[in-house]
Protein backbone atom coordinates (compact mmCIF):
# COMPACT_ATOMS: atom_id res chain seq x y z
CA UNK A 1 0.00 0.00 0.00
CA UNK A 2 0.75 3.63 -0.74
CA UNK A 3 2.63 5.16 2.27
CA UNK A 4 1.94 8.93 1.46
CA UNK A 5 -0.16 10.50 -1.02
CA UNK A 6 -0.74 14.20 -2.02
CA UNK A 7 -4.13 15.48 -2.94
CA UNK A 8 -3.60 17.76 -6.14
CA UNK A 9 -6.89 20.16 -4.87
CA UNK A 10 -9.10 21.98 -2.39
CA UNK A 11 -12.48 21.83 -0.73
CA UNK A 12 -14.80 18.94 -0.06
CA UNK A 13 -13.13 16.36 -2.13
CA UNK A 14 -9.76 17.19 -0.27
CA UNK A 15 -11.23 16.14 2.57
CA UNK A 16 -12.62 13.59 1.73
CA UNK A 17 -9.86 11.88 -0.27
CA UNK A 18 -8.02 12.73 3.55
CA UNK A 19 -10.86 10.35 5.07
CA UNK A 20 -10.15 7.22 3.07
CA UNK A 21 -6.31 7.80 3.05
CA UNK A 22 -6.54 7.75 7.23
CA UNK A 23 -8.51 4.70 6.58
CA UNK A 24 -5.67 2.97 5.12
CA UNK A 25 -3.43 4.58 7.37
CA UNK A 26 -1.66 6.62 4.03
CA UNK A 27 0.15 10.14 5.22
CA UNK A 28 -1.34 12.62 3.77
CA UNK A 29 0.12 15.81 1.87
CA UNK A 30 -2.23 18.98 0.69
CA UNK A 31 -1.24 21.95 -1.30
CA UNK A 32 -3.00 24.82 -1.27
CA UNK A 33 -2.79 28.66 -2.61
CA UNK A 34 -2.79 31.83 0.04
CA UNK A 35 -6.61 31.87 -0.41
CA UNK A 36 -7.03 28.19 1.43
CA UNK A 37 -4.06 28.48 4.37
CA UNK A 38 -6.68 28.31 7.19
CA UNK A 39 -9.11 25.74 5.12
CA UNK A 40 -10.19 22.67 6.72
CA UNK A 41 -8.40 20.46 4.48
CA UNK A 42 -4.90 21.96 4.99
CA UNK A 43 -5.32 21.47 8.73
CA UNK A 44 -6.51 17.99 8.18
CA UNK A 45 -3.62 16.91 6.27
CA UNK A 46 -0.67 15.25 7.88
CA UNK A 47 1.33 17.54 5.99
CA UNK A 48 0.75 20.58 3.48
CA UNK A 49 3.04 23.00 1.21
CA UNK A 50 1.89 26.53 0.05
CA UNK A 51 2.22 26.26 -3.74
CA UNK A 52 1.25 29.37 -4.96
CA UNK A 53 -1.18 32.58 -5.08
CA UNK A 54 -5.31 32.63 -5.38
CA UNK A 55 -5.09 32.44 -8.68
CA UNK A 56 -5.92 28.69 -9.60
CA UNK A 57 -3.58 28.97 -12.55
CA UNK A 58 -0.59 29.61 -10.58
CA UNK A 59 -1.92 27.63 -8.02
CA UNK A 60 -4.03 24.21 -8.20
CA UNK A 61 -3.05 24.17 -12.39
CA UNK A 62 0.49 24.88 -11.68
CA UNK A 63 2.00 21.44 -12.68
CA UNK A 64 5.49 21.91 -11.51
CA UNK A 65 4.52 23.29 -8.05
CA UNK A 66 2.14 20.40 -7.80
CA UNK A 67 4.43 18.02 -8.43
CA UNK A 68 7.56 19.68 -6.58
CA UNK A 69 5.69 19.42 -3.52
CA UNK A 70 5.13 15.84 -4.34
CA UNK A 71 8.90 15.64 -4.10
CA UNK A 72 9.66 17.61 -1.37
CA UNK A 73 7.46 16.08 0.48
CA UNK A 74 8.82 12.25 -1.08
CA UNK A 75 5.17 10.80 -1.70
CA UNK A 76 4.50 7.64 -3.58
CA UNK A 77 1.49 8.97 -5.53
CA UNK A 78 -0.68 11.72 -6.59
CA UNK A 79 -4.71 11.86 -6.20
CA UNK A 80 -5.85 14.74 -8.28
CA UNK A 81 -9.55 14.62 -7.02
CA UNK A 82 -11.99 15.98 -9.65
CA UNK A 83 -11.41 19.45 -11.30
CA UNK A 84 -8.13 21.17 -11.54
CA UNK A 85 -5.44 18.81 -12.85
CA UNK A 86 -7.33 15.63 -12.72
CA UNK A 87 -7.74 15.01 -16.69
CA UNK A 88 -4.71 17.07 -17.46
CA UNK A 89 -2.69 14.66 -19.58
CA UNK A 90 0.61 16.43 -19.34
CA UNK A 91 0.35 16.04 -15.54
CA UNK A 92 -0.22 12.53 -15.30
CA UNK A 93 2.55 12.14 -18.07
CA UNK A 94 4.87 14.40 -15.42
CA UNK A 95 4.04 12.28 -12.36
CA UNK A 96 4.92 9.03 -14.19
CA UNK A 97 8.24 10.77 -14.72
CA UNK A 98 9.04 11.59 -11.37
CA UNK A 99 8.08 8.11 -10.22
CA UNK A 100 5.29 9.08 -8.60
CA UNK A 101 1.62 6.80 -9.11
CA UNK A 102 -0.93 8.72 -10.96
CA UNK A 103 -4.29 7.57 -9.40
CA UNK A 104 -5.97 7.51 -12.73
CA UNK A 105 -6.00 6.03 -15.88
CA UNK A 106 -2.86 6.40 -18.46
CA UNK A 107 -2.13 10.14 -19.92
CA UNK A 108 -3.27 8.39 -23.69
CA UNK A 109 -7.06 7.36 -22.44
CA UNK A 110 -7.07 11.09 -20.04
CA UNK A 111 -6.40 12.54 -23.68
CA UNK A 112 -8.76 10.79 -25.54
CA UNK A 113 -11.34 11.07 -23.62
CA UNK A 114 -10.54 15.13 -23.05
CA UNK A 115 -10.94 15.60 -26.53
CA UNK A 116 -14.94 15.05 -26.77
CA UNK A 117 -14.82 15.00 -30.58
CA UNK A 118 -12.04 12.40 -30.66
CA UNK A 119 -13.95 10.30 -27.76
CA UNK A 120 -17.35 10.19 -29.79
CA UNK A 121 -15.24 8.68 -32.78
CA UNK A 122 -13.96 6.75 -30.74
CA UNK A 123 -17.09 5.69 -29.10
CA UNK A 124 -18.67 4.95 -32.68
CA UNK A 125 -15.65 2.74 -33.51
CA UNK A 126 -16.94 0.87 -30.87
CA UNK A 127 -20.50 0.61 -31.85
CA UNK A 128 -21.90 2.68 -29.54
CA UNK A 129 -24.83 5.01 -30.31
CA UNK A 130 -23.29 8.47 -30.23
CA UNK A 131 -25.46 11.89 -30.13
CA UNK A 132 -26.18 12.38 -33.99
CA UNK A 133 -23.93 15.32 -35.03
CA UNK A 134 -20.48 15.59 -36.38
CA UNK A 135 -16.42 15.04 -35.46
CA UNK A 136 -14.20 18.10 -35.87
CA UNK A 137 -15.39 21.02 -38.36
CA UNK A 138 -13.32 22.03 -40.91
CA UNK A 139 -15.10 25.31 -41.87
CA UNK A 140 -18.56 26.78 -42.18
CA UNK A 141 -19.47 25.17 -45.25
CA UNK A 142 -18.76 21.84 -43.68
CA UNK A 143 -20.96 22.92 -40.91
CA UNK A 144 -23.54 24.40 -43.06
CA UNK A 145 -23.91 21.48 -45.13
CA UNK A 146 -23.79 19.24 -41.75
CA UNK A 147 -26.15 21.31 -39.91
CA UNK A 148 -29.01 20.66 -42.79
CA UNK A 149 -28.79 17.12 -42.61
CA UNK A 150 -28.80 16.70 -38.84
CA UNK A 151 -31.71 19.00 -38.57
CA UNK A 152 -31.81 22.34 -36.18
CA UNK A 153 -31.64 23.30 -32.93
CA UNK A 154 -27.59 22.20 -32.64
CA UNK A 155 -24.94 22.75 -30.03
CA UNK A 156 -21.88 24.06 -31.28
CA UNK A 157 -19.40 22.22 -28.73
CA UNK A 158 -15.61 22.59 -28.13
CA UNK A 159 -13.77 19.34 -28.44
CA UNK A 160 -11.82 20.41 -25.20
CA UNK A 161 -14.77 21.47 -23.33
CA UNK A 162 -16.83 19.31 -21.76
CA UNK A 163 -18.58 19.26 -18.19
CA UNK A 164 -21.18 21.95 -19.80
CA UNK A 165 -18.43 23.97 -20.51
CA UNK A 166 -17.90 25.46 -23.98
CA UNK A 167 -21.74 24.91 -25.59
CA UNK A 168 -23.37 27.24 -27.70
CA UNK A 169 -26.74 27.10 -28.84
CA UNK A 170 -28.10 27.81 -32.41
CA UNK A 171 -31.77 27.78 -34.13
CA UNK A 172 -31.30 28.20 -37.23
CA UNK A 173 -28.42 28.85 -40.04
CA UNK A 174 -28.56 32.47 -39.44
CA UNK A 175 -26.91 31.71 -35.61
CA UNK A 176 -25.04 28.91 -36.97
CA UNK A 177 -23.19 31.24 -39.26
CA UNK A 178 -22.73 34.10 -36.72
CA UNK A 179 -21.75 31.94 -33.74
CA UNK A 180 -19.35 29.34 -35.36
CA UNK A 181 -16.53 31.88 -35.14
CA UNK A 182 -16.76 33.25 -32.07
CA UNK A 183 -17.36 29.39 -30.70
CA UNK A 184 -14.13 28.66 -32.61
CA UNK A 185 -12.25 31.63 -31.40
CA UNK A 186 -13.48 31.30 -27.55
CA UNK A 187 -12.86 27.18 -27.79
CA UNK A 188 -9.28 28.46 -28.27
CA UNK A 189 -8.67 30.70 -25.63
CA UNK A 190 -10.50 28.58 -22.97
CA UNK A 191 -9.42 25.61 -24.11
CA UNK A 192 -6.47 26.39 -25.95
CA UNK A 193 -7.63 24.45 -28.77
CA UNK A 194 -10.29 25.93 -31.39
CA UNK A 195 -11.69 22.51 -32.65
CA UNK A 196 -15.06 22.93 -32.52
CA UNK A 197 -17.94 20.25 -33.16
CA UNK A 198 -21.85 20.14 -33.65
CA UNK A 199 -24.21 18.34 -32.03
CA UNK A 200 -28.15 17.72 -32.21
CA UNK A 201 -30.13 18.56 -29.00
CA UNK A 202 -31.89 15.86 -27.64
CA UNK A 203 -35.26 17.37 -26.79
CA UNK A 204 -36.78 15.27 -24.18
CA UNK A 205 -33.44 13.46 -22.78
CA UNK A 206 -32.50 12.86 -19.31
CA UNK A 207 -28.88 12.48 -18.27
CA UNK A 208 -27.99 8.83 -16.83
CA UNK A 209 -23.95 8.49 -16.21
CA UNK A 210 -22.70 4.97 -15.25
CA UNK A 211 -20.03 4.46 -12.39
CA UNK A 212 -16.95 2.12 -13.36
CA UNK A 213 -13.68 1.04 -11.93
CA UNK A 214 -10.76 -0.58 -13.44
CA UNK A 215 -8.02 -2.84 -12.04
CA UNK A 216 -4.14 -2.49 -12.53
CA UNK A 217 -4.43 -5.07 -15.38
CA UNK A 218 -7.61 -2.86 -16.88
CA UNK A 219 -10.46 -5.00 -16.17
CA UNK A 220 -13.40 -2.86 -15.43
CA UNK A 221 -16.49 -3.28 -12.91
CA UNK A 222 -19.64 -1.19 -12.80
CA UNK A 223 -20.40 0.34 -10.02
CA UNK A 224 -23.58 1.27 -10.92
CA UNK A 225 -25.90 4.39 -12.42
CA UNK A 226 -26.71 7.53 -11.67
CA UNK A 227 -29.76 10.39 -12.75
CA UNK A 228 -28.26 13.63 -12.91
CA UNK A 229 -30.63 14.87 -14.79
CA UNK A 230 -31.77 18.20 -12.97
CA UNK A 231 -29.30 20.75 -13.96
CA UNK A 232 -29.03 24.89 -14.27
CA UNK A 233 -27.05 26.06 -16.94
CA UNK A 234 -25.53 22.66 -17.64
CA UNK A 235 -24.26 22.06 -14.26
CA UNK A 236 -26.15 19.65 -11.77
CA UNK A 237 -28.12 20.12 -9.17
CA UNK A 238 -29.67 17.22 -7.62
CA UNK A 239 -28.55 13.71 -8.32
CA UNK A 240 -29.82 10.20 -7.59
CA UNK A 241 -28.46 6.46 -7.68
CA UNK A 242 -30.00 4.47 -9.18
CA UNK A 243 -31.75 6.03 -12.09
CA UNK A 244 -35.25 4.50 -10.35
CA UNK A 245 -36.75 5.29 -13.87
CA UNK A 246 -35.07 2.61 -16.67
CA UNK A 247 -36.22 -0.85 -16.62
CA UNK A 248 -33.72 -3.60 -15.43
CA UNK A 249 -33.63 -4.49 -19.56
CA UNK A 250 -32.14 -0.80 -20.35
CA UNK A 251 -30.06 -1.04 -17.46
CA UNK A 252 -28.47 -4.53 -18.47
CA UNK A 253 -28.17 -2.55 -22.08
CA UNK A 254 -25.90 0.36 -20.30
CA UNK A 255 -23.75 -2.02 -18.72
CA UNK A 256 -23.44 -3.86 -22.13
CA UNK A 257 -22.39 -0.33 -23.88
CA UNK A 258 -19.46 0.39 -21.19
CA UNK A 259 -18.27 -3.06 -21.34
CA UNK A 260 -18.18 -2.53 -25.18
CA UNK A 261 -16.16 0.97 -24.40
CA UNK A 262 -13.70 0.36 -22.01
CA UNK A 263 -13.06 -3.24 -22.28
CA UNK A 264 -9.35 -4.52 -23.41
CA UNK A 265 -8.76 -0.37 -23.12
CA UNK A 266 -6.49 -0.88 -20.02
CA UNK A 267 -8.55 1.64 -18.11
CA UNK A 268 -7.33 1.78 -14.40
CA UNK A 269 -9.15 4.02 -11.53
CA UNK A 270 -12.60 5.45 -11.38
CA UNK A 271 -14.40 6.53 -14.37
CA UNK A 272 -17.64 8.14 -15.59
CA UNK A 273 -19.28 7.41 -18.82
CA UNK A 274 -22.35 10.24 -19.15
CA UNK A 275 -25.40 9.40 -21.51
CA UNK A 276 -28.39 10.93 -22.59
CA UNK A 277 -31.59 8.54 -22.39
CA UNK A 278 -33.87 10.19 -25.15
CA UNK A 279 -36.85 8.37 -26.49
CA UNK A 280 -35.70 5.05 -25.15
CA UNK A 281 -32.25 5.26 -26.36
CA UNK A 282 -29.30 5.77 -24.88
CA UNK A 283 -26.83 7.98 -26.86
CA UNK A 284 -22.81 8.44 -25.33
CA UNK A 285 -22.25 11.90 -24.41
CA UNK A 286 -18.95 12.02 -22.83
CA UNK A 287 -16.86 10.19 -20.08
CA UNK A 288 -14.84 11.89 -17.51
CA UNK A 289 -11.59 9.84 -16.59
CA UNK A 290 -11.78 10.67 -12.88
CA UNK A 291 -13.82 10.54 -9.89
CA UNK A 292 -16.94 12.61 -10.20
CA UNK A 293 -18.70 15.06 -7.89
CA UNK A 294 -21.24 12.82 -7.09
CA UNK A 295 -19.84 9.52 -6.15
CA UNK A 296 -21.69 9.90 -2.51
CA UNK A 297 -24.63 8.92 -4.18
CA UNK A 298 -23.65 5.85 -5.88
CA UNK A 299 -21.46 4.89 -2.42
CA UNK A 300 -24.43 5.71 -0.40
CA UNK A 301 -26.62 2.71 -2.46
CA UNK A 302 -23.43 0.27 -2.91
CA UNK A 303 -22.15 0.46 0.82
CA UNK A 304 -18.78 0.86 -0.93
CA UNK A 305 -15.97 3.32 -0.15
CA UNK A 306 -14.96 4.14 -4.03
CA UNK A 307 -12.36 6.37 -3.10
CA UNK A 308 -10.71 3.80 -0.89
CA UNK A 309 -11.53 0.96 -3.46
CA UNK A 310 -9.65 3.21 -5.73
CA UNK A 311 -6.65 3.26 -4.21
CA UNK A 312 -6.61 -0.20 -2.73
CA UNK A 313 -6.83 -1.34 -6.48
CA UNK A 314 -4.01 1.32 -7.77
CA UNK A 315 -2.04 -0.13 -4.99
CA UNK A 316 -2.40 -4.19 -6.18
CA UNK A 317 -3.69 -4.79 -2.85
CA UNK A 318 -7.85 -5.38 -3.69
CA UNK A 319 -9.70 -7.50 -6.23
CA UNK A 320 -11.87 -5.64 -8.71
CA UNK A 321 -15.52 -6.68 -6.88
CA UNK A 322 -16.76 -9.96 -8.88
CA UNK A 323 -20.20 -8.51 -9.82
CA UNK A 324 -22.08 -5.29 -9.83
CA UNK A 325 -22.76 -4.48 -6.24
CA UNK A 326 -26.34 -4.43 -5.71
CA UNK A 327 -27.96 -1.15 -5.51
CA UNK A 328 -29.66 -1.16 -2.32
CA UNK A 329 -32.60 1.57 -1.96
CA UNK A 330 -32.53 4.87 -3.17
CA UNK A 331 -29.79 8.08 -2.67
CA UNK A 332 -30.53 11.67 -3.29
CA UNK A 333 -27.71 14.46 -3.18
CA UNK A 334 -29.07 17.94 -3.53
CA UNK A 335 -25.70 20.47 -4.10
CA UNK A 336 -25.61 23.29 -1.64
CA UNK A 337 -24.30 26.16 -3.64
CA UNK A 338 -23.28 30.37 -3.31
CA UNK A 339 -25.55 31.92 -5.41
CA UNK A 340 -24.84 35.60 -5.26
CA UNK A 341 -21.52 35.75 -3.58
CA UNK A 342 -21.22 39.37 -1.59
CA UNK A 343 -18.01 41.17 -0.58
CA UNK A 344 -17.24 38.86 2.37
CA UNK A 345 -18.88 35.51 2.24
CA UNK A 346 -18.47 34.20 5.88
CA UNK A 347 -20.28 30.88 6.95
CA UNK A 348 -21.68 32.33 10.69
CA UNK A 349 -23.70 29.44 11.22
CA UNK A 350 -23.23 25.83 9.05
CA UNK A 351 -25.06 23.08 10.79
CA UNK A 352 -26.83 20.09 9.37
CA UNK A 353 -29.08 17.14 10.47
CA UNK A 354 -27.79 13.61 11.47
CA UNK A 355 -30.05 12.30 9.19
CA UNK A 356 -27.64 13.25 5.72
CA UNK A 357 -24.59 12.51 4.96
CA UNK A 358 -22.64 15.61 4.29
CA UNK A 359 -19.53 16.03 2.50
CA UNK A 360 -17.94 19.55 2.81
CA UNK A 361 -14.59 21.62 3.25
CA UNK A 362 -16.27 24.28 5.15
CA UNK A 363 -17.23 24.67 9.04
CA UNK A 364 -18.91 27.52 10.73
CA UNK A 365 -16.98 30.77 10.88
CA UNK A 366 -14.85 30.00 7.48
CA UNK A 367 -14.80 32.73 4.90
CA UNK A 368 -15.14 31.40 1.54
CA UNK A 369 -13.09 32.33 -0.87
CA UNK A 370 -14.33 34.33 -4.04
CA UNK A 371 -11.32 32.66 -6.52
CA UNK A 372 -12.79 28.70 -6.68
CA UNK A 373 -16.30 26.63 -7.42
CA UNK A 374 -19.29 27.20 -5.45
CA UNK A 375 -20.03 24.03 -3.98
CA UNK A 376 -20.37 24.75 -0.23
CA UNK A 377 -21.06 21.39 0.74
CA UNK A 378 -23.32 17.60 -1.13
CA UNK A 379 -26.21 16.80 1.36
CA UNK A 380 -27.02 12.93 0.54
CA UNK A 381 -29.94 11.15 2.00
CA UNK A 382 -30.97 7.41 1.61
CA UNK A 383 -34.03 5.27 1.63
CA UNK A 384 -35.86 1.91 1.08
CA UNK A 385 -37.73 3.56 -1.95
CA UNK A 386 -37.29 7.07 -4.11
CA UNK A 387 -40.19 8.33 -2.51
CA UNK A 388 -39.42 7.75 0.93
CA UNK A 389 -35.68 8.83 0.27
CA UNK A 390 -37.58 12.35 -0.89
CA UNK A 391 -39.29 12.55 1.98
CA UNK A 392 -36.13 11.90 4.01
CA UNK A 393 -34.79 14.63 2.50
CA UNK A 394 -37.79 17.02 2.74
CA UNK A 395 -37.60 16.87 6.35
CA UNK A 396 -33.29 16.97 6.28
CA UNK A 397 -33.33 20.55 3.99
CA UNK A 398 -35.63 22.11 6.92
CA UNK A 399 -33.43 21.22 9.02
CA UNK A 400 -30.33 22.76 7.46
CA UNK A 401 -28.87 25.97 9.00
CA UNK A 402 -26.96 28.32 7.60
CA UNK A 403 -25.94 31.87 7.77
CA UNK A 404 -24.18 34.63 6.49
CA UNK A 405 -23.88 33.62 2.80
CA UNK A 406 -26.61 33.17 0.25
CA UNK A 407 -27.32 29.71 -1.21
CA UNK A 408 -29.64 28.15 -2.79
CA UNK A 409 -31.22 26.14 -0.26
CA UNK A 410 -34.26 27.49 -0.78
CA UNK A 411 -34.28 26.21 -4.07
CA UNK A 412 -33.38 23.12 -3.51
CA UNK A 413 -36.62 23.05 -0.78
CA UNK A 414 -38.68 23.99 -3.48
CA UNK A 415 -37.48 21.34 -6.05
CA UNK A 416 -37.51 18.22 -3.63
CA UNK A 417 -41.29 19.27 -2.92
CA UNK A 418 -42.57 20.14 -6.04
CA UNK A 419 -45.17 17.72 -8.27
CA UNK A 420 -42.84 17.29 -11.02
CA UNK A 421 -39.58 16.10 -9.03
CA UNK A 422 -41.49 13.48 -6.97
CA UNK A 423 -43.17 12.18 -10.18
CA UNK A 424 -40.11 11.97 -11.41
CA UNK A 425 -41.05 13.86 -14.38
CA UNK A 426 -38.62 16.28 -15.67
CA UNK A 427 -35.67 16.33 -17.95
CA UNK A 428 -32.02 18.16 -18.80
CA UNK A 429 -34.24 20.96 -19.83
CA UNK A 430 -36.90 21.68 -17.29
CA UNK A 431 -35.03 23.17 -14.62
CA UNK A 432 -33.98 26.21 -16.87
CA UNK A 433 -37.00 26.41 -18.43
CA UNK A 434 -39.01 26.91 -14.94
CA UNK A 435 -36.16 29.46 -13.99
CA UNK A 436 -37.46 31.23 -16.83
CA UNK A 437 -40.77 30.95 -16.46
CA UNK A 438 -40.41 32.26 -13.15
CA UNK A 439 -38.32 35.09 -13.59
CA UNK A 440 -40.66 36.43 -16.17
CA UNK A 441 -43.55 36.15 -13.91
CA UNK A 442 -41.78 38.10 -10.93
CA UNK A 443 -40.79 40.60 -13.87
CA UNK A 444 -44.13 41.05 -15.07
CA UNK A 445 -45.34 40.48 -10.75
CA UNK A 446 -42.92 44.13 -10.51
CA UNK A 447 -44.36 46.14 -13.27
CA UNK A 448 -48.01 45.24 -12.67
CA UNK B 1 15.94 75.77 1.34
CA UNK B 2 13.19 77.19 3.07
CA UNK B 3 10.96 75.92 5.75
CA UNK B 4 8.95 73.11 4.15
CA UNK B 5 12.22 71.23 2.54
CA UNK B 6 13.94 71.19 5.73
CA UNK B 7 10.86 69.16 7.19
CA UNK B 8 10.64 67.28 4.49
CA UNK B 9 14.24 66.47 4.57
CA UNK B 10 14.04 65.83 8.62
CA UNK B 11 10.92 63.27 7.87
CA UNK B 12 12.82 61.31 5.14
CA UNK B 13 16.07 61.20 7.84
CA UNK B 14 13.24 59.85 10.71
CA UNK B 15 13.03 56.64 8.62
CA UNK B 16 16.99 55.87 8.88
CA UNK B 17 18.37 54.22 11.83
CA UNK B 18 21.38 56.81 12.18
CA UNK B 19 23.04 58.47 15.88
CA UNK B 20 24.65 61.37 13.49
CA UNK B 21 24.24 62.47 10.58
CA UNK B 22 25.51 65.43 8.64
CA UNK B 23 24.48 67.22 5.37
CA UNK B 24 25.78 69.26 3.12
CA UNK B 25 23.88 70.81 0.10
CA UNK B 26 25.36 73.90 -1.82
CA UNK B 27 25.80 76.42 0.92
CA UNK B 28 23.06 74.53 4.00
CA UNK B 29 24.68 72.55 5.87
CA UNK B 30 22.61 70.32 8.67
CA UNK B 31 24.28 68.36 11.55
CA UNK B 32 21.16 65.83 13.72
CA UNK B 33 22.50 64.08 16.40
CA UNK B 34 20.78 61.52 18.29
CA UNK B 35 21.15 59.70 20.92
CA UNK B 36 20.96 56.39 20.83
CA UNK B 37 19.03 55.11 23.53
CA UNK B 38 16.02 57.65 22.25
CA UNK B 39 16.73 57.19 18.96
CA UNK B 40 14.05 56.33 16.49
CA UNK B 41 11.01 54.68 18.80
CA UNK B 42 11.79 50.93 18.18
CA UNK B 43 8.19 50.83 16.22
CA UNK B 44 9.88 52.77 13.50
CA UNK B 45 12.27 50.65 13.13
CA UNK B 46 10.09 47.50 13.27
CA UNK B 47 7.87 48.98 10.60
CA UNK B 48 10.68 49.32 8.10
CA UNK B 49 11.96 45.83 8.33
CA UNK B 50 9.76 43.70 5.42
CA UNK B 51 10.77 40.30 4.24
CA UNK B 52 11.57 38.44 1.03
CA UNK B 53 9.31 36.14 0.15
CA UNK B 54 9.70 33.18 -2.26
CA UNK B 55 8.20 33.42 -5.37
CA UNK B 56 7.91 29.56 -5.65
CA UNK B 57 8.06 26.12 -3.80
CA UNK B 58 11.36 24.44 -4.01
CA UNK B 59 14.52 24.13 -2.41
CA UNK B 60 16.55 27.46 -1.83
CA UNK B 61 20.05 27.65 -2.96
CA UNK B 62 22.00 30.36 -1.16
CA UNK B 63 24.84 32.44 -3.85
CA UNK B 64 28.70 31.35 -3.98
CA UNK B 65 28.91 34.41 -1.54
CA UNK B 66 26.07 33.78 0.81
CA UNK B 67 23.64 36.67 1.94
CA UNK B 68 24.71 37.59 5.31
CA UNK B 69 23.25 39.87 8.06
CA UNK B 70 24.04 43.33 6.74
CA UNK B 71 24.55 42.63 3.55
CA UNK B 72 23.03 45.33 1.35
CA UNK B 73 20.21 44.81 -1.29
CA UNK B 74 18.90 47.00 -4.27
CA UNK B 75 15.98 45.68 -6.39
CA UNK B 76 17.60 43.94 -8.68
CA UNK B 77 19.91 42.37 -6.63
CA UNK B 78 19.93 38.42 -6.34
CA UNK B 79 19.46 37.16 -2.96
CA UNK B 80 19.39 33.07 -3.82
CA UNK B 81 17.52 30.62 -5.84
CA UNK B 82 15.12 28.53 -5.83
CA UNK B 83 15.20 25.10 -7.83
CA UNK B 84 11.56 23.45 -8.94
CA UNK B 85 11.45 20.71 -11.34
CA UNK B 86 15.38 20.82 -11.49
CA UNK B 87 15.02 24.44 -12.82
CA UNK B 88 16.53 27.32 -11.08
CA UNK B 89 15.07 30.24 -10.90
CA UNK B 90 17.00 33.79 -9.64
CA UNK B 91 15.38 35.54 -6.37
CA UNK B 92 15.50 39.19 -6.38
CA UNK B 93 15.58 41.59 -3.49
CA UNK B 94 12.95 43.54 -4.71
CA UNK B 95 13.78 46.17 -2.30
CA UNK B 96 16.43 48.06 -1.29
CA UNK B 97 18.27 47.62 2.15
CA UNK B 98 20.12 45.57 4.53
CA UNK B 99 19.45 42.12 5.51
CA UNK B 100 18.96 42.03 9.07
CA UNK B 101 18.34 38.01 9.24
CA UNK B 102 18.77 35.11 7.31
CA UNK B 103 15.72 33.16 7.92
CA UNK B 104 16.41 30.09 5.81
CA UNK B 105 19.47 27.15 4.88
CA UNK B 106 21.40 26.03 1.65
CA UNK B 107 19.38 23.94 0.20
CA UNK B 108 16.00 23.66 2.43
CA UNK B 109 12.79 23.18 0.78
CA UNK B 110 10.95 26.57 0.89
CA UNK B 111 7.07 27.29 0.25
CA UNK B 112 5.80 29.84 -1.83
CA UNK B 113 5.62 33.07 0.05
CA UNK B 114 7.83 31.77 2.48
CA UNK B 115 10.28 34.57 4.26
CA UNK B 116 13.27 34.35 2.98
CA UNK B 117 15.15 37.16 4.23
CA UNK B 118 14.51 40.08 7.00
CA UNK B 119 15.41 43.09 5.20
CA UNK B 120 15.53 46.78 7.01
CA UNK B 121 14.37 48.98 4.28
CA UNK B 122 16.31 52.27 2.91
CA UNK B 123 19.63 51.69 4.45
CA UNK B 124 21.63 51.34 1.20
CA UNK B 125 24.23 52.85 -0.56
Amino acid sequence: MFKKVLIANRGEVACRIIRACRQLNIATVAVYSTADRDALFVHQADEAYCIGPANAKKSYLNREAVLMAGIIANVDAIHPGYGFLSEDALFAKMCAQCDITWLGPTADLIELMGNKAAARKFAASRGIAIIPGTFVLNDLDHAKQAAKKIGYPLLIKASQGGGGKGIRLVNNVAQLQAQLAIARQEAGSSFANNEIYLEKVLQSARHIEVQVIGDQAGNIQVLGDRDCTLQTRRQKVIEESPATFITQAQRRELVQMVHQLLDNCNYQGLGTIEFLFNQDRFYFLEMNTRLQVEHGVTETTTGLDIVLLQLQLAANDARLPDYIPSNEGVAIECRLTLTTPTQVNQLKMFNFPATMRVDTGYQAGDFIPPFYDSLLAKMIVSAPTRSKAINKMNSALAQVRIDGVQSNLSQLQSIIASDWYQSNQFLVTTLDARITTNESTAKKGNLD
Amino acid sequence: MNDKQIRALIDQLAKYDFIHAQIKIDDFELSLDRDQLASGSNQTVEQAVKTINSPMIGVFHANEQPMKVGTLVTDNTVVGQIESMKLFNDVTASITGKVVAILCDDGEAVQFDQPLFKVAQGVAD
